[in-house]
């Protein structure tokens, strides 16, 4: 056959499903098609009869008329979805105190008991983490308060939110706090100084009281599900429900019970919920024998899971799966989600760094974790000794960035995927040794794999009522507004 | 014959006439499989050879064995087409990635 005049663009291709290929460029835009027309698209073959012919050419796979006038747009778009590097790191995490009053069965911080004051990060440890966050040049700062149990170090937490709220009347950015809080410890008047300066407040809830106690467990003995509850209700009262989310963790416990967990979360009047696996840290890859289970369990459940929530939404409740929400937003759209768990390059130390309690810097919780363990491989510098370019600018960060690429890293580069994910570098240190680590094998890859070809087979199947059920969850709007059906 | 499979005393084996694939094709579809074997890509004669091992914890039936084995001979062909691919596309994606870090004249560096 004569070859048709097109320019074939850069694009990654996957055998989908039997004979039907996924194909994705560097803009973000994908498309279906069988092998055949896949090897003739690449052979240059392709008639412009073909029934892809345009959609191909509208989306960016090929060019027949201004190369550079598409390449220009194909940049832009490419530019847009690597947006999350310009501002480089916005969210500071530090680690108030290594001490908790509960001793969750899968805890991946190593957290010490309530009288270890040793691991408290002193006031002007807390002050000096936050003059060196103020530093980056992200115009968006924010400060989320890690423990332990940040609520136990309380003195720290309030002269680092004070300290911010005045370096930030000169800097002027937009500021922001978080606090990650069992609740469990929490009084009125700690609520009423997180409302009183709009502290966030990220919390952890693994379903109804039979599957949260199985795991979440306080320190002295007993459950937690009660008390976290009384607390929340608190919580809500002073601070608003729209200040407060949570997290849950998914075990063997709760796997089997998604439905029940979102149940939960509906009652307890959260938004939405995001269902993460275990990761093979601290009691929680102790522990994986009793609480693991395997990759394709987790992504039966969690198809399962998000048919549910699909149905609820079709049925007038809105609820939001927000790992789902984050993927389609970068299926969907051209912009950058600043999820810095699945970035390439990692979000690691460039969009999130941790402050250890002594005043260490970490590019993430997993790595300070390491250093707990005695590998202190990812050790970026101490903000009492080492300058803001040493720690932000230094060879660990630079190691990091050069080596978590997915555009580069093997397994990774020619996956049909790959425009949508990231990587996760410290796992793959602590799994290999290496920190491009492996794909095959990797659970991470498995997990990121799985759902998006959850969500690829919705899109694919694009049915109107699953499609504006995705659209709402992108653009923050009811299914409603999306249909255009609000009054 | 430009492919062959054999299976035998839990060893898989898969030959690819080295006329019609490339070695970096054979290799790129190998790393999809060592989370499950351990893999060796040799050269006999006219052929490249890659012998599939199972590894310690992974013992596959015959069939699932067949199976991955006509798993990977499928990938080699997808590798192909991906260098083919890599081959036509790789300049225009430098392209697209050093103009959307650094803006550059695209008229210039594509000589028209």
């Amino acid at each position: 056959m004569m070859a048709t005049s097109y320019t074939l663009l850069p694009f990654q291709f996957g055998c989908f499903q039997d004979d039907e290929y996924l194909i994705v460029n560097e803009s973000g835009e994908f498309l279906f098609l069988p092998r055949k027309d896949v090897v003739q698209l690449i052979d240059g073959t392709l008639p412009p009869t073909s029934r892809f012919f345009d959609d191909l050419r509208s989306k960016q796979f090929i060019v027949t008329g201004d190369l550079a006038g598409t390449l220009d747009m194909v940049a832009t778009r490419y530019r847009t979805r690597k947006r999350f590097l310009a501002n480089f790191t916005t969210l500071h995490m530090m680690v108030l105190t290594l001490r908790c009053n509960q001793d969750c069965k899968y805890c991946q911080v190593s957290s010490e008991s309530d009288d270890a004051y040793d691991f408290d990060m002193k006031p002007e440890v807390a002050e000096k983490a936050v003059e060196i966050a103020f530093i980056s040049p992200s115009p968006v700062i924010k400060i989320e308060f890690q423990g332990g149990e940040p609520t136990l170090n309380w003195e720290a937490l309030t002269r680092a939110v004070m300290k911010a709220e005045v370096i930030n009347k000169r800097s002027k950015k937009t500021l922001e706090f978080v606090i990650c809080t069992n609740l469990t410890n929490m009084t009125r008047s700690k609520l009423e100084f997180l409302r009183d300066h709009q502290v966030c407040i990220s919390t952890s809830l693994d379903g109804p009281e039979f599957l949260h106690d199985n795991n979440r467990i306080l320190r002295k003995g007993g459950g937690t599900h009660a008390a976290f509850i009384e607390k929340l209700q608190s919580a809500i009262s002073i601070c608003g429900q729209d200040r407060i989310s949570a997290l849950m963790t998914t075990t063997s416990d709760n796997v089997d019970h998604f439905k029940e967990v979102i149940d939960e979360y509906i009652r307890l009047g959260f938004p939405g919920v995001f269902f993460r696996a275990l990761n093979p840290y601290g009691l929680a890859a102790k522990n994986a024998e009793r609480l693991g289970y395997t990759m394709a369990h987790f992504a039966q459940r969690y198809e399962e899971a998000l048919d549910y929530i699909i149905e609820l939404n079709l049925k007038g409740t809105r609820f939001v799966e927000f790992f789902a929400t984050i993927l389609l937003s970068r299926i969907l759209t051209p912009f950058s989600t600043g999820f810095v768990d699945l970035q390439s390059p990692s979000g690691a130390g460039i969009s999130g760094v941790i402050y250890d309690y002594n005043g260490d810097v970490y590019p993430a919780d997993e790595g300070r974790m390491l250093a707990r363990m005695g590998d202190r491989r990812f050790f970026m510098g101490n903000i009492f000794t080492d300058r803001y370019d040493a720690i932000f600018g230094g060879p660990v960060l630079q190691e990091i960035v050069a080596k978590s690429c997915v555009e580069a890293m093997p397994g990774c580069a020619f996956c049909m995927f790959r425009t949508y994910c990231g990587s996760d570098p410290v796992r793959n240190y602590l799994e290999t040794g290496d920190i491009v680590g492996r794909r095959p094998g990797n659970g991470f890859c498995e997990k990121n794999m799985a759902v998006l070809k959850i969500l690829f087979r919705k899109l694919r199947e694009n049915d109107d009522d699953v499609m504006d059920v995705f659209w709402s969850w992108v653009t923050r709007r009811s299914v409603q507004e999306v249909r255009n059906e609000v009054i | 014959m430009q492919q062959r499979i054999t299976l035998l005393a839990n060893t898989a084996t898969a030959s690819f006439n080295k006329e019609v694939y490339s070695h970096e094709a054979v290799l790129a579809a190998a790393y999809h499989l060592t989370g499950k074997y351990g893999i060796e890509v040799g050269v006999e004669d006219k052929d490249f050879v890659a012998m599939l091992i199972p590894k310690g914890d992974y013992s596959p039936t015959e069939a699932a064995m067949r199976e991955d084995l006509l798993s990977f001979c499928n990938d080699v062909l997808d590798e192909e087409l991906r260098l083919k691919l890599q081959q036509k596309t790789a300049n225009l994606l430098d392209v697209i990635v050093r103009h959307a870090f650094s803006p550059i004249d695209l008229r210039k560096e594509l000589g028209n």
